[in-house]
């Protein structure tokens, strides 16, 4: 008895170590609350992630599945020899620009590229996912590695190559998106959540965070507002549209057919391009799995089809997956665009790589497909008829 | 077939029908006889539903009828499919044919390679098992064997997987998850026949199962050529594991237990009721997985493979725990 007591009274002290140690350290919202640095006010789109100034340095912070309540590592970005002190949990301190860095998806080569710094990239995830000739190049040369051909990176050439950044994606927890020894080791590495962001321009503006360490900040602010006009000015072309073609999306895996939220990227997009998405009446920000007879019973008799797969050039590789798929009314009307116009040898396709960062050109190709006499000039980039 | 047995049979065949019934009208969109030929409803019935209660009552029986065999074979009731690696042949065939050919090839020749693959792994693994458990005759030692073939196999194909380009791999990977509702009409045009034929030899095959259930020298003594007789439940085997895994991708469970279940609800040991019982037993086991996952399927999708596990494993310690003996 005596013992479980002392138990509980070590238990109850921990706990009170542990939160005493944390009010200590600076929240990330007290911090910008209290004036000290200035919010950047720029940020207008994305949600998971934002900045602060300094007379000193500049701020980033990453935030995790909760937004701004969840901060889950911040970058105290700085150009003096000795790097100011701030305390927050999960704190890298950066000296920049960054010389080097690993970019592990083809979405931040492709902004590392539009700020010019693709020499400082040091490192892919897996060559097989680029079509940029400069990174395939390089990776051939020897000079860019590719650090996770496989499912898991590769330590010890990440642990050898010793990038000053690494710029990752996962999926809010960065004790699991990342291995514990990359952890462990002085490397900064940037996780983020740009992949849940709903908006395509807040995707888009992700351009900010990462020319942040290449101290490029100026050169994103004025690649995203050109960016950002472009998308409004041709979103403005079907608001008044009156007549919007209904769309179905992607095909099934296994027993599942993923249709995109009603909040997410995709939908956004579909809504922004004067299309009528079938799946645009709940709040779902990631995607919703469905039955083949669900969305057959919704989208049998839809206008479009968009977004099939990868290696899907004709309706019979389509067929092909399952011949079940020719009894939809996009597929008799032949009214089916695949997002794999210019692809690698592999598949991938430039969708992946640019059409993300370029919102403004994805928005111009779906607008072509749904309403061919708004932009009559216009030729496909991303996407391909499919017959 | 005396009384009993037929009676044991009626009752499982309307449990089926029953069971095909919910299967085909109920789930997230619920269907009646009178609307079956409205619009959509149409396809959903004929394409969609029809196709997929066909194969889960096929597949079921014909995994079921698989596992009996082996488990006779050998003489063991923890033979199975699954377990001796006959499975794992089969996925790795496909596995070589899929990332060889690559993912979207045209369709009949894609249907047609992977069933042969399948087949030609599933006889491989069985052949190379039948080949160990001859030189020991330790049952022990050919469910190791079995065992440990199927984790190399498992092996090679995640190195094959490994290596792959992402059309391959997601037609294997989606191929490998297991599924009864991927089939079409013109699926069950090939599996319909080649399981119904194979079954109904099989059952020719009753009398023969019976003495070497017994004993070999026994069966050898009532003028059965055991070679012959090796040779056709091999081939039998592989033929239905390998069609139906080529079709539905690998369905665990069914093949292990639901004979295991068959012997101790019907005590009856000749080996033409069993075969009976397991073919019916197994269509109940493959229809209602497949059932309750439509059921539920407006909060989860869930895969088959988790459902004739969750369901049936416990069934079966329950029922080994009850009898403690499998005959």
């Amino acid at each position: 008895m005596y013992l479980q007591l002392l138990y509980k009274l070590l238990i109850a002290a921990s706990l009170f170590v542990i939160i005493g140690c944390t009010d200590k350290e600076i929240k990330t919202n007290e911090l910008v609350a209290s004036g000290l640095p200035i919010k950047d006010s720029s940020i207008s789109y994305a949600k998971r992630f934002s900045m602060a100034h300094t007379s000193e340095a500049s701020l980033l912070f990453l935030y995790g599945n909760k937004e701004a309540k969840d901060t889950t590592s911040v970058f105290v970005l700085y150009k003096s020899e000795k790097p100011p002190v701030f305390k927050f949990s999960n704190c890298y301190y950066i000296k920049i620009p960054v010389e080097s860095v690993a970019s592990m998806s083809s979405v931040y080569s492709k902004m590392i590229s539009k700020l010019n710094c693709e020499d400082k990239i040091v490192a892919i995830e897996n060559a097989d996912y680029y079509n940029d000739s400069f990174i395939l190049d390089k990776v051939k040369q020897g000079k860019i590695k590719e650090l996770s051909k496989g499912p898991e990176m590769n330590i010890e050439q990440t642990l050898l190559l010793n990038p000053g950044l690494i710029l990752s994606f996962g999926m809010g927890n960065p004790s699991t998106d990342v291995n514990q020894k990359i952890l462990q080791s002085k490397i900064p590495v940037a996780i983020s959540l740009d992949h849940l962001e709903e908006h395509p321009l807040a995707r888009a503006e992700w351009i900010k965070f990462v020319a942040a360490f290449f101290d490029k900040q100026k050169i994103a602010d004025s690649l995203f507002t050109i960016t950002e006009n472009n998308y409004n000015q041709l979103k403005a072309l079907t608001d008044s549209i009156k007549s919007k073609p209904t769309v179905l999306t992607e095909i099934k895996y296994a027993d599942a057919w993923y249709v995109p939220g009603g909040r997410s990227f995709m939908a956004h997009l579909l809504s922004d391009a004067g299309s009528d998405y079938l799946w645009n009446d709940n709040d779902r920000t990631g995607s919703l799995p469905l039955t083949f007879e669900e969305v057959f019973a919704t989208g049998g008799k839809a206008d479009y089809w968009i977004n099939l797969f990868i290696n899907i050039n004709s309706k019979n590789d389509l067929k092909a997956f399952d011949e079940r798929y020719a009894l939809f009314a996009p597929y008799k009307n032949d009214k089916i665009y695949n997002n794999n116009n210019f692809s690698n040898s592999k598949g991938y396709s430039i969708y992946w790589e640019s059409g993300m960062v370029n919102p403004d050109e994805l928005l111009k190709d779906l607008i072509h497909v749904f309403h061919p006499s708004l932009l009559p000039q216009h030729e496909l980039k991303y996407y391909k008829k499919i017959n | 077939m005396g009384k009993s047995p037929l009676i044991h049979v009626l009752v499982l065949l309307i449990i089926t029908t029953l069971l095909a019934w919910v299967n085909l009208f109920y789930g997230n969109i619920t269907l009646s006889l009178n609307n079956i030929s409205e619009g959509s409803n149409q396809i959903i019935f004929y394409d969609i539903r029809l196709p997929k209660t066909l194969t889960a009552i096929l597949a079921g029986g014909g995994l079921a009828i698989s596992g009996l065999l082996m488990q006779t074979l050998f003489r063991n009731p923890l033979a199975g499919p699954y377990v001796l690696g006959v499975s794992s042949g089969a996925s790795l065939s496909v596995a070589i044919v899929l990332m060889l050919f690559g993912g979207v090839t045209n369709y009949f020749v894609g249907k047609s390679l992977i069933s042969v693959a399948a087949i030609a792994g599933s006889l491989l693994v069985m052949m190379f098992v039948l080949m160990i458990s001859k030189r020991n005759r330790s049952n022990i030692t050919v469910l190791l064997v079995g065992i440990m073939f199927s984790q190399i196999l498992g092996a090679v194909q995640g190195v094959i997987e490994y290596v792959s380009n992402p059309v391959s791999l997601k037609s294997f990977i989606v191929w490998g998850m297991g599924s009864v509702s991927n089939t079409t009409i013109n699926d069950i045009g090939i599996l319909l026949p080649v399981v119904v034929i194979v079954f109904v030899l099989t059952l020719f095959l009753s009398k023969s199962l019976n003495a070497l259930l017994l004993n070999e020298a026994y069966a050898q003594n009532l003028g059965i050529n055991i070679n012959q007789l090796r040779l056709k439940i091999i081939i039998i085997t592989a033929v239905l594991t390998g069609i139906i895994t080529a079709f539905c991708g690998p369905i665990a469970f069914v093949g292990l237990s639901v004979p295991i279940a068959s012997r101790l609800f019907f005590k009856s040991t000749h080996q033409f009721h069993q075969l009976a019982f397991c073919f019916l037993l197994g269509a109940i086991t493959l229809l209602f997985c497949d059932t309750i996952c439509q059921l539920i399927s407006n909060e989860y999708l869930l895969p088959i493979n988790t459902m004739t596990t969750i369901i049936g494993s416990p069934v079966v310690i329950y029922l080994l725990f009850k009898s403690k003996t499998i005959s």
